[in-house]
Parts: structure tokens; C-alpha cells; sequence
């Protein structure tokens, strides 16, 4: 999956209305908490057979981080 | 762990019983900072918007035997016949004795009937059918009458948004019977290295309550975590993301392994019936066991919230409670969580009786003349 593709998915996941790039850093989003950690594991494990944590997600820095988890590739 | 086939036992019948009184995020938005996107965003994510809850003064004996009195009366249930009544509960009554024995007697059960309770929670309901089942398969027992459920009896704060708008309030009643050429499958486990995960650190042995209040003062201190939810250590403490990989790691693989004992797949089973934690646990464990998300309903949880040991009842209930009974369906029944625990059981080719969800109206709460009814007791037993 490309980036910009993800972007929009990680957006929905977090509830976010607004925009999100790749440079942003998650501990600055309000939404980045647990209930979106929780939305994230799951999605990562539906869709790219990925099984994350919690302790591996807080380690997360920037959306991009996210991505790569699942190389997804800008 | 316990794996068995407990065989000459029927599943006979089902009831839940909920609250009347229902709490709407949309009734909590202050707790949201006012915002109806929060609110609205955290409906999203859990998967449901309102939950059903006991005001004090209505308890988990008093929805357990809501459900159970409906249950034998419209069974026709000969009350002498029941040997053996067991309460699967973390919110008993009273510290001593067992709610067991009050609501042997509440129900009208024979002198005959052996009564106690059982502390456990979210796996709670499974593990007490395979108690239940044990007692008949061993010729211990010819009827066992189950009740499970949780009531907050310390009433959880509201401004905890990880553990208020999940939990709800429910009991429930089931009936198990010796019959031949049926059975019942259980796989059971547990993790004790998590107890600490889903907790209420305070009030007995291990942080007891003293008799002088000064000494108590610190159970009624908020403690705030990292993301600024507020806990005392006499309330219940859940630790959500250790909870929540613990579910996603352990809980699949459990399944699968029940599934392979048995050589069974997915397909071979109509429906799984998973604890109601949360929505998107229930789809995500669903999804990772290769069942499609409409064999394992949720609209428990959307309707109730998380009914601890109730949960899995109720979703029978909310399944065929209209229809009457199951039906002959293949269904696996999945509890998992505090302890940290798990357990399953495969129920195959049975018609098992089940009722709408009933609703319970609120008790009246009245403290006071508890207090003075136990204080003129001990003063002058009778």
C-alpha cells in the first residue's frame, strides 16, 4: 500500500478531522490515545497479519513510523 | 489445562436480566470537555453509545434472581428437584456468607440443595458451566441451577471515561440437566501472572480496610495515571492495553486450539458467542479466527455494554431469545479476562432454552435502614 493511501485510513482510525502528514508526530495529537492505539492494533492484524502491542505502538514517534511498521512506502 | 468432554448434560435453559435504567454517552458529554466529537468519537471506537447500570440499591443478587425466578417458573421447574445452586460472582452481598445461601432461600430451593459462590469474572460464566456440568457428568447432581453477573456495588466514578461508559450491570440464570447421549466440551485456562491487570487493590487481605478511618484516608485519593484517568485503590483498576494485547494474543489461539481438539473449523460452528468486552474486541478476535463478524454477534454489548459473567447470557438471549431457543445450533462460548482467564465450551445439538433480556427496575436505595436493620440484628439476633 502506498503512503497516501494509508494516510486517510490512519486519519479514520484516530477519528481525526484534521489533516494528517506523514512528519506528524503522535504524542501532538490529541486523538493519539488509547482507544486509536486499540483501533490501530486491530487494523494492522485484519489487514497486514501484523501483530502489534501497546508497548510496541507507544514506541511510535511520527505517522510515518506507523506506516513503516506495515512497509508502506512513501 | 482442563480440556474434557462432560457427557449425560443438557444445556437446558437461558434468562438475563438488566437494569431499567440506561446511560447514554450522549447524556455524559461534560465528561467529554462538552465536545460531541469526543463523544461521538469514542462511540466510534468502542462500539457502543449506552449501557445499562444499577443505581444502588438494586444488586447482582437481585438481577440473578430476577432471571432465575422467571426461569423456573416458566420451565415449570420443580423447585425441590434443584441440587445444587451456584452464583458465579465479584460482587457478592456480603463479605460472609455466600450470596449462594440467601438466594437458596430467596428462590425457594430445598434444604437438600448444596449453595456457594464463585469469585470470577469475565470467563466467569463458562467457568461455571463447567462446574455445573462437572457435578451432573460425575452423577454428583441431576440439576444445577447457574447464576452469573456482576453488579457495581461501589459505583463506578463517571468521570473515568476508560472504565464508565464500557461496563454495564447484568445476572443471569441457566439450567443444567442430566440427559443422556448429550454433552458439553471445556477448555479452560489461566494467566495468573496479570492479576494485577483488572483489580480492586484495596479492601481486603492483601490492603485491608482499618478499623479507624484516619488509616483509610488514602483508599479515597484519586491517583492519576499518564493519560489522566483518575483511580482509587477501592474501586476497580483496569489496566486497558495489557488487557487488551492479552485478549488479541491469547484469545485466538485458544479458540484454535479448541477448534483443532475437535476437528472442527469455522465452518463447522453457526455461532460464536464471545464475552461482550468490546465491539472491536469481539471483531478482532472473530476476524483472527477466521469467523465472519455476523457469527459472532455483538449487539449485546451495543445494547448493554460489558456485562462481566452476564455477558455471554445475555447474548444468548439477545440471539434467540425471540425464537424461543437455539435451535440445535453449533456454538462455542468464549469467556476471557480478569485473573487473567479464559475458558470455552462447545455446545452441540442441543435446544437450548432462551428468553428475551429482562429488565429490572431500580431497588430503592436505602442505606439507612440497612444500617438500622443490622444494627438492631446484631444487637438482638433473632
Amino acid at each position: 500500500m502506498h503512503l497516501d493511501k494509508f494516510i486517510p485510513i490512519f486519519q479514520d482510525l484516530l477519528q481525526r478531522d484534521e489533516p494528517v502528514f506523514a512528519t506528524d508526530t503522535l504524542a501532538d495529537m490529541e486523538e493519539w490515545d488509547s482507544l486509536a492505539i486499540m483501533a490501530l492494533i486491530a487494523w494492522f492484524d485484519k489487514n497486514c497479519n501484523l501483530h502489534l502491542t501497546f508497548p510496541d505502538c507507544k514506541a511510535l514517534r511520527t505517522v510515518a513510523d506507523v506506516a513503516a511498521l506495515a512497509k508502506i512506502r512513501a | 489445562m482442563p480440556d474434557a468432554i462432560l457427557s449425560h448434560v443438557r444445556l437446558e435453559a437461558v434468562y438475563a436480566a438488566v437494569p431499567e435504567r440506561e446511560i447514554c454517552i450522549e447524556d455524559e458529554l461534560e465528561h467529554y470537555g462538552g465536545s460531541r466529537k469526543k463523544a461521538e468519537r469514542a462511540r466510534k471506537i468502542i462500539g457502543t453509545d449506552r449501557r445499562r447500570v444499577a443505581l444502588p440499591g438494586l444488586k447482582t443478587s437481585d438481577l440473578c434472581l430476577a432471571a432465575a425466578k422467571r426461569l423456573l417458573d416458566e420451565r415449570n421447574v420443580d423447585r425441590a428437584s434443584v441440587d445444587a445452586l451456584i452464583l458465579v460472582t465479584q460482587s457478592p452481598d456480603f463479605e460472609l456468607p455466600a450470596t449462594a445461601c440467601r438466594l437458596q432461600e430467596a428462590l425457594g430451593l430445598s434444604r437438600r440443595c448444596a449453595a456457594f459462590d464463585v469469585n470470577q469474572g469475565c470467563s466467569g460464566y463458562v467457568y461455571g458451566l463447567w462446574m455445573a456440568a462437572g457435578l451432573i457428568a460425575s452423577g454428583a447432581c441431576a440439576k444445577v441451577l447457574l447464576l452469573a453477573g456482576d453488579a457495581a456495588y461501589i459505583p463506578r466514578p463517571i468521570t473515568n471515561r476508560i472504565i464508565a461508559p464500557i461496563f454495564g450491570d447484568g445476572g443471569s440464570a441457566s439450567l443444567l440437566t442430566r440427559e443422556e447421549g448429550l454433552s458439553l466440551a471445556f477448555t479452560l485456562g489461566t494467566d495468573g501472572s496479570g492479576y494485577k491487570h483488572i483489580i480492586i487493590p484495596g479492601g481486603r487481605a492483601a490492603l485491608p480496610y482499618r478499623r479507624i478511618f484516619e488509616e483509610n484516608k488514602e483508599f479515597f485519593e484519586d491517583i492519576v495515571d499518564a493519560s489522566g484517568t483518575a483511580w482509587r485503590l477501592n474501586e476497580v483498576f483496569m489496566n486497558g492495553s495489557a488487557i487488551f494485547d492479552f485478549t488479541l494474543n491469547t484469545i485466538p489461539e485458544h479458540i484454535n486450539n479448541v477448534l483443532h481438539r475437535y476437528n472442527l473449523s469455522p465452518e463447522n460452528i453457526d455461532w460464536l458467542f464471545l464475552h461482550q468486552a468490546n465491539k472491536q474486541i469481539v471483531e478482532s478476535i472473530a476476524d483472527k479466527v477466521g469467523f465472519a463478524r455476523e457469527k459472532a454477534p455483538s449487539v449485546a454489548f451495543s445494547r448493554y455494554g460489558n456485562l462481566s459473567s452476564a455477558s455471554i447470557p445475555a447474548s444468548l438471549c439477545e440471539h434467540f431469545g425471540q425464537k424461543g431457543n437455539s435451535g440445535g445450533a453449533a456454538m462455542l462460548l468464549c469467556g476471557y479476562g480478569v485473573g487473567l482467564s479464559w475458558a470455552s465450551c462447545l455446545v452441540r445439538g442441543q435446544h437450548v432454552a432462551c428468553a428475551p433480556v429482562i429488565n429490572v427496575p431500580n431497588g430503592e436505595d436505602d442505606t439507612q435502614g440497612a444500617m438500622r436493620y443490622w444494627r438492631n440484628f446484631v444487637q438482638s439476633p433473632v
